[in-house]
């Protein structure tokens, strides 16, 4: 009886009221998928810079016509830099084959390096003790001051820029979240608010003839939650998506170096599912408990 | 069964509503509130069923002091006093039995007390071939009639009214003081505020009068004067 009453009227709420419920679930979801794709890039990035921490390496490209005595003067160089930790000479055949394996979809690439098996230099690749970019700096300014080196590049640099970009784009998509999240209260505030407007005889017959006050709100508390619960389910269909795109993405051989890093684990998903689940049952219980304790007097 | 001791009343602005009224109604009691608008009749009914509370003094019903009933104890303090209004408050959406039935769903009543008690109400008050029927279908004697089915429908102690037959032409008016008083014959302590006139005086009930919020008069036997 009292669980048909409550359904009945929980649904009569939603439909009776069905712009503004749309609205609200709406903006439920997109901030909720903001929010979830923000959680779950987060935890790739994370990722990829764990993985790049220990395998960060300094490169300095020799000069095609490096003599015997440059290339033992960087040697020296090197060897007696206590910030070196593993270094190790890479010729020009293991260049030309990296860059092969590298280019391996890029045809004209491919045909360019096929003539000329010279273009790549021979290099150094140094891994540093720390992973202290002013340390990496010094070593990267000390190795370009010696003759035969033609340019010494630092990987730190680059991981830093798609750090930070990322960063950035988490940062902004966050802030337009949480934005959108309040929105989504305020929305919700006023869904439930126009519900018991809507209801304003009802709720007096029903306070008269001695309706309990949990019985008079838990409709309008139900109202909200659904709302909230409906858009977080979108929000983590987006969520799910995205994760099956990035994965995608990753088993493409020609992104996979790059993405491979930020792919989430299984268990960071179900975490993220988890988050803007509860998320979403929070807006809507906080909004139409709002809307209750303000606008509804017992 | 409605006992006040000094009831005071102070609205917003320092309306006094009700001022220092003492008054004890027994049970199954049939009692006139009479007195110009704006005198505290409405306010004394409100006060009843904790509508409102009291500024000053004590207001006792069915032996409890109401004012020290904790909010979530009001709706069972409700649930014995029945209310009928002169615009009747039925939900307009919702057919005659529905709005006898919603009385009794809206308390919890399991199915099967709602569908023997509202046909039985509504044969009652002479409504069962309406029970279909919108209250906008109905003329106001008839709407009034549902209002006082669901505010029986529960069996209350009290019944609260507040000018019934305030929208009503006289016939009719007598018709519900007719149903009225087959109530107050079943045990049920009415109270009801009017202007009429008329009916007090046919009635021959007790009666109270107020002014300024003020008891200036209670009269068992009494005529509106």
């Amino acid at each position: 009886m009292k669980f048909d009453y409550i359904a009945r009227e929980t649904a009569n709420n939603l439909r009776r009221n069905i712009t503004l419920t749309i609205a609200a679930i709406m903006t439920v979801a997109v901030s909720l998928a903001l929010f979830g794709s923000t959680l779950l890039v987060r935890q790739g990035v994370d990722n990829v810079s764990a993985r790049w921490q220990d395998g960060i390496e300094v490169i300095a490209f020799l000069k095609p016509d490096v003599s015997d005595e440059q290339r033992d003067a960087i040697e020296t160089t090197i060897a007696e830099n206590p910030e070196v930790g593993r270094w190790r000479y890479v010729d020009r055949e293991e260049s030309h084959e990296e860059a092969m394996r590298l280019f391996e979809r890029n045809e004209a690439m491919r045909t360019k390096l096929e003539a000329s098996p010279d273009l790549v230099p021979d290099s150094y690749r140094l891994t540093p003790e720390s992973s202290d970019v002013n340390l990496m700096n010094s070593l990267g300014e000390q190795l370009k001051a010696e003759p035969g080196v033609l340019e010494v590049t630092d990987v730190t640099e680059s991981i830093e820029t798609v750090v930070g970009v990322s960063e950035f784009a988490q940062r902004a998509m966050l802030i337009v979240g949480v934005g959108l999240l309040v929105a989504a209260l305020l929305l919700i505030l006023n869904a439930i608010r126009m519900a018991m407007f809507a209801r304003r005889r009802e709720i007096e017959v029903m306070k008269l003839v001695g309706a309990t006050n949990w019985f008079i709100r838990v409709p309008f508390m139900l109202e909200g939650i659904v709302q909230g619960l409906v858009g977080a389910g979108m929000a983590l269909g987006a969520v799910v998506a995205l994760d099956r795109f990035m994965k995608n993405a990753a088993e493409n051989p020609e992104y996979r170096d790059i993405m491979q890093g930020f792919v989430a684990s299984s268990d960071e998903l179900v975490m993220t599912a988890i988050v803007v689940m509860v998320l979403g049952i929070v807006i809507g219980a906080a909004g139409s408990g709002w809307a209750l304790s303000r606008f509804l007097k017992v | 069964m409605i006992t006040f001791e000094q009831v005071s009343k102070i609205y917003k602005g320092n309306v006094e509503a009700l001022h220092g009224a003492s008054a004890t109604i027994e049970k199954g009691e049939f009692v006139f509130l009479v007195g110009p608008s704006g005198s505290g009749k409405s306010t004394m009914l409100r006060l009843i069923n904790r509508e409102e509370t009291a500024d000053k003094g004590r207001i006792f019903v069915a032996g409890k002091d109401i004012a020290r009933l904790s909010s979530w104890r009001v709706p069972y303090l409700r649930r014995n006093i029945g209310c009928i209004f002169q615009d009747y408050k039925l939900l307009t959406s919702k057919t005659v039995y529905e709005n006898v039935a919603f009385a009794l769903e809206v308390i919890g009543r399991p199915r099967h007390v709602v569908k023997a008690q509202v046909p039985a109400i509504l044969e009652l008050v002479g409504l069962d071939s309406k029970a279909t029927n919108l209250p906008e279908e109905l003329s106001g004697g008839e709407q009034q009639r549902v209002s006082i089915a669901r505010a029986f429908v529960n069996r209350p102690l009290i019944l609260l009214a507040d000018e019934p037959t305030g929208n009503l032409d006289p016939a009719t008016s007598v018709g519900i003081m007719r149903l009225l008083d087959r109530i107050n014959r079943t045990g049920t302590t009415v109270v009801m505020a009017t202007h009429d006139r008329s009916i007090v005086d046919t009635m021959q009930r007790r009666v109270i009068e107020l002014e300024h919020g003020e008891i200036i008069r209670d009269q068992a036997r009494g005529v509106y004067q």
